[in-house]
């Protein structure tokens, strides 16, 4: 379980029995209340495992077509059960993603949502933020505001639970992107910073890349691209690299030896890499161009991203991100099938780090 | 993998933070010059530049900058075209930038601060502080440009008070130099930004000092009075801010100053009846005016077309593999097709003569025109005889045939737009493209620059590798269909089913399309040349217009939100009113589809005829798909709708 000072493993129930024998202690766990199958996946295991969960639903709003069997409703409606089986601490805490005019207000809101039941995770020892069924402008935002006021909040240790399903990822398509904002719960820029941009590929989608680097393009003084590789298909990302050559090299003028590759089997190499881009360009440019800041555009999947928010909190760093208010699912019979895997069990902050 | 570079794919969108030189490099002076000559707009009134997205709102207000104005300056001989206009305006005078943008671009700062809830801080102060901060920080910025060489020298430009009596902010309140001035700034702002993105329960820095009305206003006067510049405020993108945001921003920016206000918005967040009607929603009069940069290109095809081509031409220099082309050559290598072509590989006048021939023996009567023609190969066109076989099939469709019916043509006197629907359908028959040469992309970009770059930069790739590889240049004209046939797709899929409301617009404008059409495309073509264009009643308008964003209706409030934002992105282009058929029949407002979408659904490109539907059938093709027929059948039907309102 300890690897290089890092906690991190794929055996999510077998670390949950482990540690439940010692703290006697059910985890708390913040979870997404939507279709996806991966929403209440931690605490079904949990429960299978013979711990009850208490559990902080939230219930946001996307609008989502494709499903002309009833799937989304089917698979919505077997979340619901999971819940209702669960040690419920509240209500499904509303969020409202966009405003009347689409713009992205959900980061705000699940905190301040949260805010107002902060005390139901007051002394907790472990809290887990299912990011499974979690859209990344709502976990993302979550994850800073758990890390930076775990001492308010009281609560003792932090855990991810993130479940990457690269088939189930796929058919469910963005669409309708909005024009990219600086995500709430992060540094913003004044303006008065040059930018080193990190985008965390993982997608082909060039249109989502053009729409945030035609934002920050007058800020922007270097590119550099992390595309996470798996060590069992190295093509992939070479295939990636080439369907995004256009917009990469031609539009966007990235230099070729920017690229960066980090092995994407866990966040904390993600977290790694960017914190070191952020020291180094600190130190190189600080005194060239004043201020620089690294900024983040996590475009990779769930798990990438989790890193990617850990070197944002530590660093202070602004993570830019183009929301979605639709999304197509495409091969919805996918969102009915049970989940063999386990979700991968990430301990971002608490004892194992004292 | 080879390197290339295609300037067309370089967009001159909002953001454009492409280097100042290249910008100018490729900066047409068609609209600048047009602009310009409004007397209001250098005059201390407020003026708002409206468009939709692409239109170049930005890009004008960018060329004002100091930055910008600094270097067209400087090198006054290599940017003469646009050196020369800012003469003639009085913006810059012997060789001294007399007037000069403050660029301010409303960013999601501005949107946070709106929707930051902190015990103790009042929202509307938050706005004016961001707003009076980015507006100091230009002046000053602009300044030490101005005074660079006596910044050189030791003497650091200064920045004046306000006058006390008008009680301003702290930060304000003194004279100071740029860089104590400039420090003071960035302190504030980094204090606002922590607020901003502060967590609840996080304290309120006590540094921060708030401000409890713009005093931006009065800050820019104070520097006109001390230095001899005249600025220009100029704030862009105030379509991302909140309605109550943007109505403090108004009666701020609308209020009497000694200085011009330039405010840049794209057109939705304008009421849908204001987008149709033209007009903004703006109160019109001695301080305040409405520039439609749409119109300002649209209004006249023969600017535009003007203007696109000292694009190409301007960006054409900066690919190093084409530098050498002119627009010319680029139009010569675009060839342009000739049907005549095509009649050597089929025996297209046979076929049609056949299918006369069938018609007459079907519906028995007799074509006198056809049949002089009938074995006679030389003296008649294929397209005389598709004119006549649109006619008989028009003849098959009257009512009250004669005893002995009898189809006379007069070949001479046929209306021109029922020889260009057989021209249509002869080119569809042979196989030929609708259209080929640079004027149909002109035409396919729809008056809007950013759809013109998107549609001819896979046409510059092409030419980039084909010079490269040293082959043939010329592209030919089913090769250029196909490359616009596949823009047109591309616009479908990546632009349209992308933007709010996407899947609601898509399906509308592909119902419409397919529609059209099969329409366009009826034997007899009862709409030549074709249909482009849909229609709603003068009452449904009215509709509209009263329940324009406050509508309880949820489906009329869709369909109103979708044909906004539809609007708003130039997918569909409201015309001016018409009325049709009988005299006294109800008025109609007509409304096209985008050129591009023309394209991809074999239409004409010129504006067709119209077609009639009803709102509630509109919202129907908003969330179904239809088959043509269907639509023919129910588009004037007013019957419960989706939710039953």
């Amino acid at each position: 379980m300890l690897s290089n000072g890092i906690y991190f493993t794929e055996n999510f129930s077998d670390f949950w029995k482990f540690r439940y024998s010692e703290t006697k202690v059910a985890p708390t766990i913040i979870s997404g209340l939507g279709f996806d199958p991966r929403s209440m996946l931690s605490s079904k295991i949990l429960m299978a495992a013979g711990i009850k969960p208490k559990i902080i639903p939230i219930n946001f709003s996307v609008q989502s077509t494709g499903s002309s069997s009833g799937s989304i409703e089917k698979a919505t409606s077997a979340n619901q059960n999971i819940l209702n089986e669960t040690n419920l601490l509240t209500e499904p805490l509303n969020v409202n993603m966009f405003d009347n005019h689409s713009r992205p207000i959900g980061g705000r809101k699940v905190i301040d949502q949260l805010y107002s039941v902060r005390k139901l995770i007051a002394d907790e020892t472990d809290l887990i933020l299912d990011i499974g069924g979690l859209p990344r402008s709502l976990f993302a935002p979550l994850m800073s505001y758990l890390l930076e006021m775990q001492g308010d909040l009281e609560f003792k240790n932090l855990h991810i639970a993130s479940m990457p399903i690269e088939d189930l990822d796929n058919s469910i398509k963005a669409n309708e992107t909005l024009d990219p904002n600086f995500m709430y719960g992060f540094d913003f820029p004044t303006g008065n910073e040059k930018l080193v941009w990190i985008p965390i590929i993982g997608k082909n989608d060039p249109d989502r890349l053009r729409k945030i680097y035609s934002k920050i393009e007058d800020h922007c003084i270097e590119i550099c691209p992390v595309l996470p590789f798996r060590p069992d298909d190295p093509r992939k990302v070479d295939n990636l690299l080439m369907s995004l050559y256009d917009v990469l090299f031609n539009e966007i003028k990235t230099i070729h030896n920017n690229i960066i590759y980090i092995d994407h089997r866990s966040p904390f190499f993600v977290y790694r890499e960017i914190v070191k881009l952020s020291d180094y360009y600190n130190k190189l440019l600080g005194d060239l161009k004043g201020d620089v800041k690294v900024l983040i555009t996590p475009l990779d999947d769930k798990t990438s991203c989790v890193g990617a928010v850990l070197a944002a909190v530590e660093k202070k760093l602004p993570i830019m991100y183009a929301d979605t208010v639709r999304y197509d699912v495409e091969r919805d019979h996918l969102l009915l099938e049970s989940i063999s895997s386990e979700p991968l069990e990430i301990w971002v902050s608490g004892e194992a780090y004292e | 993998m080879a390197r290339y570079n295609n300037p067309f794919l370089t967009r001159f969108s909002d953001k454009t933070g492409m280097k100042n030189t290249v910008f100018l490099s490729m900066y047409a002076p068609q609209v600048i010059n047009t602009i310009l000559k409004n007397e209001n707009l250098l005059s201390p009134k407020a003026t708002w530049f409206v468009g939709i997205p692409g239109s170049g709102k930005s890009s004008i207000l960018r060329l004002f900058s100091i930055e910008i104005l600094n270097i067209i300056k400087k090198q006054k001989e290599t940017y003469s075209h646009l050196y020369d206009p800012l003469v003639e305006a009085g913006i810059i005078t012997d060789n001294v930038i007399k007037t000069v943008g403050v660029y301010v671009q409303i960013d999601e700062l501005f949107l946070e601060s709106y929707n930051v809830k902190i015990p103790g801080i009042d929202n509307t102060k938050l706005f004016f502080t961001l707003l009076d901060l980015r507006i100091a920080k230009q002046i000053s910025t602009i300044l030490r440009i101005i005074f660079k060489k006596r910044e050189e020298i030791g003497e650091i430009p200064e920045l004046h008070g306000i006058d006390s009596s008008k009680l301003p902010p702290q930060l304000f309140a003194e004279k100071k130099d740029a860089i104590s001035f400039e420090e003071g700034i960035k302190v504030q702002e980094n204090l606002i930004s922590r607020v901003l993105t502060s967590f609840p329960g996080t304290p309120i820095p006590e540094e921060l000092e708030l401000h409890s009305r713009s005093a931006g206003m009065d800050f820019i006067h104070a520097q006109q009075e001390h230095h001899d510049i005249q600025f220009v405020l100029m704030i862009d993108d105030v379509h991302d801010l909140y309605q109550e945001q943007l109505e403090l921003l108004k009666r701020t920016i609308e209020g009497r100053h000694s200085f011009p206000r330039w405010v840049a918005t794209r057109k939705h967040i304008y009421p849908l009846n204001s987008l149709i009607d033209g007009t903004t929603g703006i109160t019109e009069g001695r301080e305040v005016n409405t520039l439609d940069i749409d119109k300002e290109l649209s209004g006249s095809k023969l600017l535009y077309r003007k203007f696109i081509k000292n694009l190409v031409e301007k960006r054409l220099k900066m690919s190093p593999t084409l530098s050498e082309l002119t627009t010319d050559q680029i139009e010569g290598i675009l060839l342009k097709d000739n049907i005549e072509n095509y009649f050597y590989s089929t025996n297209v006048s046979e076929q049609i003569k056949e299918e006369i021939s069938k018609i007459e023996i079907s519906h028995r009567f007799n074509c006198p025109t056809f049949d002089q023609f009938k074995n006679d190969s030389i003296s008649c066109s294929p397209l005389d005889l598709e004119v006549i076989l649109i006619k008989a099939h028009r003849f098959t469709k009257k009512k009250q045939l004669s005893l002995f019916p009898e189809l006379v043509v007069e070949l001479s006197q046929v209306a021109s737009k029922d020889k260009k629907a057989a021209e249509m359908f002869l080119k569809k028959r042979v196989g030929m493209p609708l259209g080929s040469g640079f004027d149909v992309l002109v035409d396919a970009s729809n008056y809007n620059v950013e759809q013109f770059l998107r549609i001819f930069s896979p046409y510059i790739d092409r030419l980039i590798y084909r010079v490269q590889l040293d082959k043939e240049r010329t592209i030919k004209p089913k090769e250029q269909n196909s490359i616009l046939k596949k823009a047109a797709n591309l616009y479908m899929e990546n632009i349209i089913g992308k933007i709010l409301h996407g899947n609601h617009i898509y399906r509308l404008v592909d119902n419409l399309g397919r529609f059209f059409r099969y329409r366009t495309y009826e034997p007899n073509a009862p709409h030549a040349p074709g249909v482009t264009q849909f229609a709603i009643t003068y009452s449904d308008m009215e509709l509209i217009k009263e329940k324009s964003f406050q509508c309880e209706a949820k489906w009329l409030n869709e369909l109103i939100r979708t044909l906004t934002l539809a609007i708003a992105n130039n997918v569909i282009v409201p015309e001016n009113s018409q009325h049709q058929g009988a005299k006294g029949s109800e008025k109609k407002y007509v409304f096209s589809l985008n050129r591009l979408l023309c394209v991809n659904y074999d239409l004409p490109l010129q504006k067709g005829d119209f077609q009639l539907f009803s709102l509630e059938f509109l919202w129907k093709l908003c969330n179904e798909n239809y088959k043509p027929e269907d639509i023919r059948k129910k588009r004037l039907n007013k019957q419960q709708t989706l939710w039953g309102d």
